[in-house]
Order: structure tokens, then C-alpha cells, then sequence
């Protein structure tokens, strides 16, 4: 049994460090934040489906009291607070086709160029993912919000809000939706009858 | 502060550690004897998450991290509360029984660890004998014996320290107790003699 015992010690595994790991922040869908983590190359420990936990690269033996906002970034990263990656230039030279404007809103239309552009390889599958996470907020907006925006502006709008992270940008786009509908239209047969 | 006098898992967010096992068996033994919430990371060979007991709320405290993973990673600190009254407990049986050991045999601690065999199975016993299996080492390196009892107040008065850390500070007067007996050997046939 003693022989056993000696031969268990090893020297610890390379590539790992003893590091912290955060728990899902609340009210975050566990498998948006997966995919947001993928994008940004943090590594995620998935035991319990509906609590992921996330890597922070604060070594346990060094930490400081200052290492408190590293922890701050990883969770806005993940619950879609912060862009998880550069904004990906190749999107904007996607073609919006005219069958995908087929689709309920303009977000969906994008998202449907946006997935073919990945089936024909033009853009990468972390790009496609990270985009259709902004998509789904601005589509999410646009069902409940009817606007004018085309799948074009949306697009535009797209790259615009990138750097504040999905949740954010769909925040972001919703105020604008909001302070639009709250400029008071013309009467149109008013304007006619002044004009006449 | 220990590490168990932190509150238990609440329902808030806590932190969790990574910690690299390199005795694997060791880390596993603290581990199911503690009170921690933990999980093994599976593809990645001896690699333990631990939560931390204490609410995220509040300031950062790096040193729990510190302790947690000293306790648990290396022994050098209590992964659990003393169990004053299992250790109490021990030696009121026969303590006959043959089974497997960690201890060195012919050591003090070796005795301690025949009488734990009548304790009832679980992690606080397997960890008891971890205590008991560090201490056996030195005790082995030095020749020292007994019936057990000294190690186990031994141990309970420095559980506190961890598996390894009382050890360590048995280590340290390890010399003293041999020269000691060095020099009672000398005076037993004086004694007799006298």
C-alpha cells in the first residue's frame, strides 16, 4: 500500500494553472454565454449544464485585492456585456440576398445571408456564432418593435453596437427603436392640405 | 481564520479554484472529507475545481483562495473541522483486525492506525489516517513507537495544521524526542544499578 502511495505522486499536469473560475452570472442563458466564452478563447467547465463555471487567468497564489475587475470583465464578457472578439470586417462585404429578406425582420434576413456566407466558407464559424448572438437581440427587438430599419441598416447597426457586447448592443439598438417612435410623426393630410 | 469557519454554500455566487493534484489519491481523501463543493474536470487529468466557502459579495479576499488550495492541494491546513469526539473515540476498541495500512510499520502512529480500523468507515477516517500516514514517515525516519496514543493527541491538538503541516511540526522535535530517549537509556542501568 505504501509503494502504491509513492507512486501517485506526480508532478502537476503542464498547461494548467491553478487559477480562478467564475460561476454563471444570473439571469444569463448558460449556452449564449458558452458560445460568447468560445469566442473570446475563455475556457468553460460544463459539469452542470445550467451552471457553467469560466476561467479567469488570476492565479490563485498571485492574486491581489486589484484582481477583483478581471473578474468584472470575464462575467460582462460572458453575460454579453463586452465584445468577446474584434468585429469582423468580412461581414460587411456579405451579400444580402433577396430570399433572405423573406424572413419575419431584418435581423433574420442578415442572419440568413450570414449563414450561408458560412456554409460557403467566407466567414468563420466563431464569427458566424458571435454574430447571430447580436442578431438574435436585434431580431428580438425588431419582433416586438416593428421598425423600418432594412436588413442593410441592421447590418450597419450590427457593426456599430459590436464593441459593447451582444446583450448591450440589443439594449442599445431597443433605446433607439424607443426614442424613434417617440418623435412625433407628421399628419400626413395635414401636411397634404398645407402643401395644396 | 480557517478555512471552515467560513459560512457554508449559500445561494450566492462564491468563486471557484483550480487545483492541481499531484498526489491525486491525497487531494481526493480532503476532499470528500471537507465540507467543499467540488468537481472533477473531466479531459484534464488531476485537475479538481473547489468552490470557495464564502459569498462572492463583498470584497475580494485572495487569501481564502491561498488557504483552500494550501489545505486541500498540499495538507497545510484543516480541509474540515476537528473531529474531537471520532478522534475520542479511537482506541476503545480491540483494533485487531488485519486489513491494509498506510502507515510504516513499528511506528507509533502504525498503533493508532490498528485501533482506527475499529472506527466506522468514511472520509473523516480515511483522512484521520492520512494524518496518521504523514506522521508514520517521520516517525519511521526517527524509530519512534508507541501504542498509538501519543499520535493521536498529537494530531488532535495540531489538526489545525493539515495531514502534512502536523508532519511537518512533528518533524521538528522528532530529534529532541530520540535524544531524549537516548539519554534515558543511558540512565535505566544507572537506575538499576543504583
Amino acid at each position: 500500500m505504501h509503494e502504491k502511495r509513492e507512486a501517485g505522486k506526480m508532478r502537476a499536469p503542464v498547461g494548467e494553472i491553478e487559477a480562478y473560475w467564475v460561476e454563471l452570472p444570473d439571469g444569463v442563458c448558460p449556452d449564449d454565454a458558452e458560445v460568447r466564452a468560445e469566442c473570446a478563447g475563455v475556457v468553460v467547465h460544463r459539469s452542470n449544464p445550467r451552471q457553467p463555471l469560466f476561467r479567469t487567468d488570476v492565479p490563485v497564489e498571485g492574486a491581489t485585492i486589484e484582481n477583483a475587475t478581471t473578474f468584472t470583465t470575464v462575467e460582462q464578457l460572458v453575460s454579453g456585456h463586452a465584445k468577446v472578439r474584434a468585429c469582423p470586417a468580412v461581414l460587411n462585404e456579405v451579400e444580402i440576398a433577396a430570399e433572405d429578406c423573406m424572413r419575419e425582420t431584418s435581423a433574420q434576413a442578415v442572419a440568413a445571408a450570414f449563414e450561408r456566407a458560412l456554409r460557403n466558407q467566407q466567414i468563420s464559424r466563431e464569427d458566424y456564432k458571435c454574430a447571430a448572438l447580436y442578431l438574435t437581440a436585434f431580431a428580438e427587438v425588431q419582433s416586438k418593435q416593428p421598425c423600418s430599419d432594412s436588413p442593410e441598416d441592421t447590418r450597419a447597426l450590427l457593426m456599430k453596437f459590436w464593441q459593447l457586447g451582444d446583450m448591450s448592443a440589443g439594449e442599445a439598438y431597443r433605446e433607439r427603436i424607443a426614442r424613434r417612435r417617440h418623435v412625433p410623426t407628421l399628419d400626413w393630410i395635414a401636411e397634404a392640405e398645407r402643401e395644396g | 481564520m480557517s478555512i471552515q469557519q467560513y459560512k457554508d454554500r449559500g445561494p450566492d455566487k462564491a468563486f471557484w479554484i483550480g487545483v492541481l493534484a499531484r498526489d491525486l489519491f491525497l487531494v481526493r481523501v480532503r476532499l470528500e472529507a471537507s465540507r467543499l463543493e467540488w468537481v472533477r474536470r473531466p479531459g484534464v487529468l488531476r485537475h479538481f475545481l473547489v468552490r470557495l466557502p464564502k459569498s462572492r459579495s463583498g470584497a475580494f479576499d485572495p487569501e481564502l483562495g491561498r488557504k483552500v488550495l494550501a489545505a486541500v492541494r498540499d495538507g497545510q491546513g484543516a480541509v474540515v473541522e476537528k473531529p474531537a469526539d471520532f478522534l475520542a473515540s479511537i482506541g476503545q476498541g480491540v483494533g485487531n483486525r488485519q486489513d491494509c495500512f498506510y502507515t510504516r510499520p513499528g511506528t507509533d502512529a502504525r498503533s493508532a492506525e490498528v485501533a482506527l480500523q475499529d472506527m466506522p468507515e468514511g472520509p473523516v477516517r480515511e483522512l484521520v489516517r492520512q494524518y496518521l500516514a504523514a506522521l508514520s514517515e517521520v516517525q519511521a525516519d526517527f524509530r519512534i513507537c508507541g501504542d498509538g496514543k501519543r499520535s493521536l493527541e498529537f494530531v488532535e491538538h495540531f489538526w489545525g495544521l493539515g495531514d502534512q503541516g502536523v508532519a511537518e511540526r512533528f518533524r521538528r522535535i522528532a530529534p529532541r524526542l530520540v535524544a531524549n530517549r537516548r539519554e534515558d537509556k543511558l540512565r535505566a542501568p544507572a537506575r538499576l544499578g543504583a
